[in-house]
């Protein structure tokens, strides 16, 4: 499997993380995975929903975390369509 | 263009027809949301839907606006999403406004309604309206006491300020288990006194003054009326109520005008239900049927009486409140029947509201999500 390209979302309040998600799926290949890491705690239930009606992506896995900066961290695997 | 939410609920109080645009997550929308005197109209279109599929999304809110073209409020959970939204809404010619600090900023703000008092006393109810929580500002022109504040002390000060009132007392009516009292943190800045129930308040980390039934609390300088403890133990052992010039009861959380406080937070429910109903007939049943009952949480839009105080006069609750008609004994099947599950958070708040360190703002936000829950439902 190729590497999951990554999304630094970190420090950024709704609605960016979803917003440059969007964008940043754009030059990904079907079948391939975008990481988004998010600091925000609103983002795991807003991906879950935008999951839900998305043409774009399948949500495969979220994982909670912790950076190198002592921050929780929220990190949202997205596979393209 | 903002709407902040003070001004969004005067709106709704005035009965205007309202459209809410609910930009958050169904699962969020569906946990709380915005509601008024009067029935909000409310569509949940979450923001992610405009980021993806904009086209569609203005769509469905200009069919749902169809031929009333009225302006929309947009909310979402912080206000920043909203905002992105309601721009997105303008472009298109849609009259569209974000509700400022979304839903964290309403569940804070308080809007406070004065209440007709006897002669020398002033006194105000505080509707922090998206909780249903209500708290008291009574004072004698200089000196000013609250009862049950909530923690964005804020509110209180600058209310205080506008008046020139001083700070002379803070009373917390029971040890709150489903918001974070603004008591500690008043006493902190200000060192008035806090008065306070020891069987509640077993362990407080800051000085609190114990109250006793019968006690009085009296305002500073004028020589007014005094206002008079009367302990109502039910909802917690060390519930207290506050009689004001022998006319006005603060029940807290033990008498609202369409129920009463659970007992059963305590895991003691028969127990304390027993001592609830004991309080509503011994301890209330020597009150005159004219005094005016004033609870600390609101039930719902139906219990605001003409003059805009969430209250009900205690005659009236003798002859039409559900749990005052009730026997002893149907009294405390009814709880033991109905018992709903616990507040979540319940067991942090309290010990919070002892004196624990308070928690940063967003994580407190969150503990108190939603409306209120310790009363005990009404059966539907």
């Amino acid at each position: 499997m190729a590497e999951a390209t990554m999304l630094d979302a970190r420090g950024l309040k709704c609605p960016m993380p979803i917003v440059k998600a969007k964008k940043a799926l754009d030059p990904i290949a079907p079948g391939e995975t975008l990481k988004v890491v998010a600091t925000d705690p609103g983002s795991v239930l807003d991906f879950q929903g935008w999951a839900k009606t998305s043409s774009l992506f399948e949500l495969v896995k979220q994982e909670e975390g912790t950076d190198d900066q002592g921050r929780k961290t929220y990190t949202h695997y997205l596979r393209k369509k | 263009m903002d709407i902040d939410p003070n001004r969004l609920y005067t709106v709704l109080k005035s009965g205007k027809p309202a459209r809410l645009l609910d930009v958050r997550n169904e699962t969020e929308f569906r946990r709380w949301k915005v509601e008024g005197p009067a029935p909000v109209e409310a569509l949940n279109i979450p923001y992610f839907e405009f980021v993806e599929h904009e086209t569609e999304s203005i769509g469905r809110v200009k069919g749902w606006l169809g031929d009333h073209p009225e302006e929309i409020v947009v909310v979402c959970a912080k206000g920043d999403s909203s905002a992105f939204v309601a721009e997105m809404l303008r472009e298109q010619g849609i009259a569209a406004r974000s509700l400022q600090g979304g839903m964290v900023a309403w569940g804070q703000a308080v809007a406070f309604t004065p209440l007709a008092m006897p002669e020398g006393l002033q006194a105000w109810q505080g509707l922090r309206f998206g909780k249903g929580c209500l708290s008291y500002v009574i004072a004698d022109g200089r000196n000013a006491v609250i009862v049950d504040p909530h923690r964005n002390v804020d509110e209180y000060a600058a209310f205080l300020n506008d008046r020139r009132l001083t700070l002379a007392g803070i009373f917390d009516t029971h040890l709150q288990a489903d918001h974070i009292s603004g008591g500690p943190e008043l006493q902190r800045l200000t060192d008035a006194p806090y008065h306070g129930n020891p069987d509640d308040f077993t362990s407080p980390a800051f000085p609190m003054v114990p109250v006793t039934d019968g006690s009085t609390l009296r305002l500073g300088g004028l020589d007014v009326k005094p206002m008079q403890f009367v302990h109502t133990p039910g909802h917690t052992p060390g519930s207290t109520s506050l009689l004001i010039g022998g006319r006005l009861l603060l029940t807290g959380d033990t008498l609202f005008v369409e129920s009463v406080g659970r007992p059963d937070l305590g895991g003691h429910a028969a127990e304390w239900g027993k001592a609830l109903y004991h309080s509503l007939h011994d301890r209330l049943g020597t009150l005159p049927d004219d005094t005016r009952i004033l609870p600390a949480h609101a039930g719902g839009p139906g219990e605001i009486a003409t003059d805009g105080i969430v209250g009900a006069r205690l005659g009236d609750l003798r002859r039409d409140h559900e749990s005052m008609r009730l026997d002893e004994n149907a009294f405390i099947a009814r709880i033991l029947s109905g018992i709903p599950g616990a507040p979540p958070h319940y067991d942090t708040i309290r010990r919070i509201n002892m004196g624990l360190p308070l928690p940063p703002p967003e994580e407190a936000a969150e503990m108190e999500l939603g409306r209120n829950e310790c009363a005990l439902s009404r059966r539907s």
